[in-house]
């Protein structure tokens, strides 16, 4: 059974919030904590080796202060800022398996972020594969002509990529005029709140209190 | 400059989130009103721009290329409410879709990124546009948004960690002007390009920066000699630690130490140094420009 994606976006900050609390150096408080995102990631559906190596990308951030950390002989300190950014997208990455973008952004409008915002994330979402891939052939069709030493065909092709982006964003406009389109975009699922999401959101509020001031 | 989670500390994260939320809602209001609804698709693709535009490499010196941020484009484009509502749209997806950026740590990416850097791009480039200056304005925007968003993220990090030292801080300084000067360049060069596409330049004359460009050299030449260390540079202090140094040169360097000698004052010594390095690279670089053919310049 699938949780309501407000639920899951609740409990996914609670659980950051536990973390970001948690003193640096503390680091058995946070291993406990990290138990959470571990089971949850055995337990569901998801391709497990494929995330464990995904939020590794974090580490090139997280590495330079640990780094600093280590140089000023706080290994634990170091260790500490390391796990913590690890398991957050971990924790990040996981939710985003079980829940789409979509639904997130869906989410966010619903607890309460600007319908406006949300509308333009959606678009910007609609839109990003399809201006890759224009900038894409444009960057070969330049790298062609020698744009790999010249700024100047650099700078022409942003121009020229901003110039189809506001061309095609008139043309979106006029094809979603003719299809009705006020402002708002319509909602085909709208999201149901049922009494296993609240249980859910209870029990794992519950438990992340628990295992960071109970522990 | 993204912050990931798991950095931030939750007083951090709490005052910042407070700050982001209250400027987000009111720049959606603002931007709402401001912006016809029809233009939503506009604000939409042109987020989608700013993804796709960082494809887009700019050679900036021997093997390195950086890209355009986005921020100040925005901002000079379809203004700071809606480019503020536009940059938040990027980095919800960056955090949400590409794990650029924390979830949580979206309350200071926001407001770093989104909120400070669309209005510090902002100002400068509306003031200068008054006084007929809009380049310079844009330049200068951009420098100073990405700049003072770094440093910010820097100091939000910082106070969050305590494991930054002076000498860091330095370095990370060094490395935002150096960013920032190459979003400035890259913003630049993309708003000249728009503009040529879309024949507003045409019966404009253009006029030339490079008088604004050395002063404002100069400027942070003078400025930066009350900051400098007294420390030595690293490869010194190696030299010192390994006791290679030596105080032998082959030939009597004009001014050793980046100090005229001839100046009693200390501060002058070292700042009339500097103005006439700059001097002198500003000359060469002008010189060169003028009899380096245009098309080999590019």
């Amino acid at each position: 059974m699938k949780l309501d994606p407000r639920c899951a976006l609740l409990l996914l900050l609670s659980y950051l919030i536990a973390l970001a609390s948690i003193q640096p150096g503390a680091n058995r408080l946070l291993l406990t904590l990290c138990a959470l995102p571990v089971v949850l990631l055995f337990l569901s559906p998801v391709p497990r080796a494929e995330l464990l190596a995904q939020a590794a990308y974090v580490l090139p951030f997280s590495f330079a202060i640990a780094a600093v950390a280590l140089l000023r002989g706080n290994t634990a300190q170091a260790v500490f800022f390391l796990l913590r950014s690890y398991i957050s997208i971990l924790a990040v990455l996981i939710t985003t398996k079980l829940a789409t973008t979509l639904e997130l952004l869906r989410a966010m409008e619903r607890l309460g972020a600007p319908r406006f915002l949300i509308v333009v994330c959606e678009f910007v979402i609609r839109y990003i594969e399809v201006l890759r891939k224009e900038a894409d052939s444009m960057r070969l069709a330049a790298l062609c002509r020698g744009a790999a030493q010249s700024k100047l065909i650099a700078a022409s092709s942003l121009g020229m990529l901003f110039v189809r982006s506001l061309e095609r964003s008139t043309g979106i406009h006029n094809a979603m005029l003719a299809r009705g389109f006020n402002g708002s975009l319509p909602r085909a699922y709208p999201m149901q709140w049922r009494l296993a999401d609240t249980v859910a959101l209870a029990i794992g509020i519950a438990g992340i209190a628990t295992l960071r001031w109970a522990a | 400059m993204h912050i990931p989670d798991g950095i931030l500390s939750a007083p951090i994260l709490a005052s910042f989130g407070a700050a982001s939320s209250l400027g987000v809602i009111y720049s959606a209001r603002k931007a709402e009103a401001t912006t016809l609804a029809h233009r939503i698709p506009l604000l939409g693709v042109l987020g989608a721009f700013v993804f796709a535009a960082q494809m887009v490499n700019f050679p900036v010196g021997p093997g390195a290329s950086g890209h355009l941020l986005g921020g100040a484009l925005l901002a000079a484009t379809i203004g700071p409410w809606a480019a503020s509502i536009t940059m938040t749209a990027i980095l919800i997806i960056q955090a949400l879709m590409f794990q650029d950026g924390g979830v949580l740590a979206l309350a200071a990416n926001v407001f770093n990124m989104a909120i400070l850097g669309v209005w510090l791009a902002w100002l400068p480039f509306r003031a200068l546009s008054k006084i007929n200056q809009p380049r310079l304005g844009l330049f200068l925007g951009a420098l100073l948004s990405v700049l003072l968003s770094a440093v910010l993220a820097l100091a939000q990090v910082s106070l969050s960690s305590r494991v930054m030292t002076q000498g860091l801080w330095v370095f990370c300084l060094g490395l935002f002007i150096v960013t920032g000067a190459i979003e400035g360049f890259i913003t630049l060069a993309a708003w000249e390009a728009i503009e040529r596409l879309e024949g507003r330049a045409s019966g404009q004359t253009r006029k030339p920066m490079h008088l604004a460009i050395l002063a404002a050299s100069i400027a942070i030449m003078l400025i930066g000699v009350f900051f400098a260390s007294g420390a030595p540079d690293v490869l010194e202090y190696f030299q010192t630690q390994a006791g290679i140094s030596s105080s032998a040169t082959p030939f009597p360097a004009l001014m050793p130490d980046y100090e005229w000698a001839n100046l009693n004052v200390e501060w002058l010594r070292k700042s009339s140094a500097g103005a006439l390095g700059l001097l002198a690279a500003f000359a060469i670089s002008f010189l060169i420009s003028k009899f380096v053919p245009r098309g080999q310049q590019d």
